[in-house]
Formats: structure tokens, C-alpha cells, sequence
């Protein structure tokens, strides 16, 4: 081996490891058992709660869900007439939606589970020398027949991870990936949005949601 | 060559990893429906545009047999919006073929209509 080869087959092995631990995270394992009693098929997604001050940010989060719990094995109730009707129905504010009894949105949507999300951040911050564009969000899925709660989780993309490149390859592709999607689309946060949506709502994540009926891995997880 | 071929080797191993990972495929086709989604839920395109594109993406996508969930019945609100009742039952009828998950829903949707 000459001395270049040597250094760059060097260089690969030592990016193996920060490969595997790219998909790997440490912490508490979620509890599963009411997920796996209740096995939704269908998914309702309402307009997500805005804690931040951009008032873009819950349609933006909405229009992202859908790839992620599709791709997941789910029927995802169809965002824009569910968001069209429930205006229709007076409900303009995501406060007053999340308000509205299982009983109803039963009668209206037929899903087996409603998904509640909320945005806690969505935006650009501007420090003194540099600026960073984050989206975080959380959500629980709620049993709609008996409200039980079935799983809930959090998750954040930011454009400081593409400066400092300490993801694994497999986020790296996946923000490329949605990058390519997106560009033509909107602002910097929709972008983000995107990859926050994937995180938190794509199935076979650690403590994310499990696979759907039709996804080839439902009931192997 | 023998060394030529163990550092070949270590060179194609990431290379692996990296097309496990790319690789993955999807349930559906999805062409830019979500897309679309971003785009009518922002007001950004009216609902005659989203019709051309959803319409000419959709011979491509059955194709495959792969429509997303939701892809008919967002075709059939555009349609509502536009005023044609005749092709959005149409399409809420197609995505309760498709999901008979969307049964209560499209069935509330249709008797809207026929209202």
C-alpha cells in the first residue's frame, strides 16, 4: 500500500464507527403495550399548536406529516380536507381544535387515532455571528375510541447540523434528500420542518412509532 | 494485487453502507404531492394549477399502482373548489377504493356534496 492509500483506508475506518453510532441512541426505552393493544390502521393529524411566534409554522408542520406516517404503514386522514372542513365547521384556532371531543372527530374523520403536535420552536435566531434556522416539535397519538395514550415523542432539525457535520451519514442523507424536495418550495424553516417531521413521525426510530399495517415490518417491531 | 484488492475492499465498504441506506424503498410514488400539499395549504397555487399537475402526475403514479393516501381525495377537494361536483365524487370515491380506511370520511364528503 502506498502511503496515500494507507492514510485513506485510515480515514475510512475511523468514519465507520461514527456511521453505526449514527443510528444508535442511547435512552429510556418507550412503553409500548397500549400502542401494540390499540394497532391504529388510520392516523388523523389536526393542525398543530404554534408556541413560536411565526405564524406560518402550523400549516407548514401540517403539510409535512404525511410522507413520514405514509411511509410508516398508515392511513393519514388527508390534510387539507380535514383542515378545510374543520374551518368549515367554525374551527379556525389549532387551541380550539385541540379542544374538540374524540366523539366528534370520531363522527367526522372515522380514524383510529388523532395525532396532537405541537411546534415549540420554528425560525432563524440571529446571534452575533452566525444565525441558525431550528424547528422543533412534539407529539402524542391519542386512541380516539378510548383516549388512551399511545406513544409520544419530540424531535428537532437545525442548519447548525449541516455546518458542524457530526450527524451520521444516514441523517446527512436524509437531509440532502429533503433538501433537494423542498428548495423549490418555501422559506429555510419548511425545510427544516420537513426533516423534524421525518424524525419524529417515520417508524423504526428509537422510541418512535411503530410500523403500520401497510408497511412490510408491521407487527416485526 | 493482493493489497490492491484489501484496500478495494475497505474503500467499497462505507460505499455498502451508504447504498443500504439510500436504497430504501418507498410504499408510494409520491411525485411532489406533498409538495403540492405545502402549496395549497399556503394558498401558493390555486386549484386549477393543482389540477393540471395532480392530474398529469397521476397516470404516471397508477402505473406503478402506488397512489399515496390522500392523493384522490386532495384531487377531489380541488375539484369542489372549482365547482366540479361530477369528478370530485369521482375522486373521494377512487381514495375509498384505494383506503377503505377513508370510508367515513369520504362518505361524509360525499353526502356534502349530494346535499
Amino acid at each position: 500500500m502506498t502511503y496515500k492509500q494507507l492514510l485513506a483506508a485510515a480515514a475510512l475506518t475511523a468514519f465507520l464507527p461514527t456511521l453505526l453510532t449514527g443510528c444508535m441512541t442511547l435512552s429510556e426505552p418507550f412503553n409500548y403495550t397500549a400502542f401494540k393493544e390499540s394497532r391504529p390502521k388510520s392516523i388523523l393529524v389536526l393542525p398543530p399548536l404554534n408556541n413560536s411566534p411565526d405564524v406560518k409554522a402550523s400549516l407548514s408542520m401540517l403539510s409535512k406529516v404525511t410522507y413520514p406516517l405514509a411511509e410508516s404503514g398508515y392511513y393519514v386522514m388527508p390534510v387539507t380536507l380535514v383542515e378545510k372542513i374543520l374551518k368549515e365547521n367554525g374551527m379556525t384556532t389549532s387551541a380550539d381544535i385541540h379542544l374538540i371531543s374524540r366523539d366528534k372527530l370520531t363522527k367526522i374523520f372515522g380514524a383510529d387515532a388523532v395525532l396532537y403536535i405541537t411546534v415549540t420552536h420554528y425560525g432563524t435566531t440571529y446571534h452575533v455571528i452566525d444565525s441558525e434556522t431550528r424547528v422543533s416539535v412534539k407529539a402524542e397519538l391519542i386512541d380516539l375510541k378510548t383516549g388512551v395514550n399511545l406513544w409520544n415523542g419530540a424531535a428537532s432539525a437545525s442548519s447548525y447540523e449541516n455546518a458542524n457535520h457530526s450527524n451520521g451519514l444516514f441523517e446527512q442523507l436524509l437531509m440532502a434528500a429533503v433538501k433537494q424536495v423542498v428548495n423549490t418550495v418555501a422559506d429555510a424553516s419548511s425545510e427544516y420542518a420537513d426533516i423534524a417531521s421525518r424524525r419524529l413521525l417515520s417508524a423504526g426510530r428509537t422510541n418512535g412509532l411503530l410500523y403500520g399495517p401497510r408497511a412490510l415490518e408491521y407487527g416485526t417491531d | 494485487m493482493k493489497k490492491s484488492i484489501a484496500s478495494l475492499s475497505v474503500l467499497l465498504l462505507p460505499v455498502m453502507f451508504i447504498m443500504d441506506c439510500a436504497s430504501v424503498p418507498t410504499i408510494y410514488k409520491w411525485d411532489g404531492y406533498q409538495e403540492q400539499i405545502s402549496l395549497h395549504l399556503t394558498g401558493k397555487t390555486g386549484p386549477e394549477q393543482q389540477i393540471v399537475e395532480l392530474e398529469k402526475n397521476l397516470s404516471k403514479i397508477q402505473a406503478d399502482g402506488k397512489t399515496p393516501p390522500g392523493y384522490m381525495a386532495h384531487l377531489g377537494l380541488l375539484y369542489v373548489e372549482v365547482g366540479n361536483d361530477g369528478q370530485a365524487k369521482r375522486c373521494f370515491q377512487a381514495e375509498k377504493e384505494l383506503f377503505p380506511e377513508s370510508a367515513p370520511f369520504m362518505n361524509y364528503l360525499l353526502a356534502k356534496i349530494s346535499k
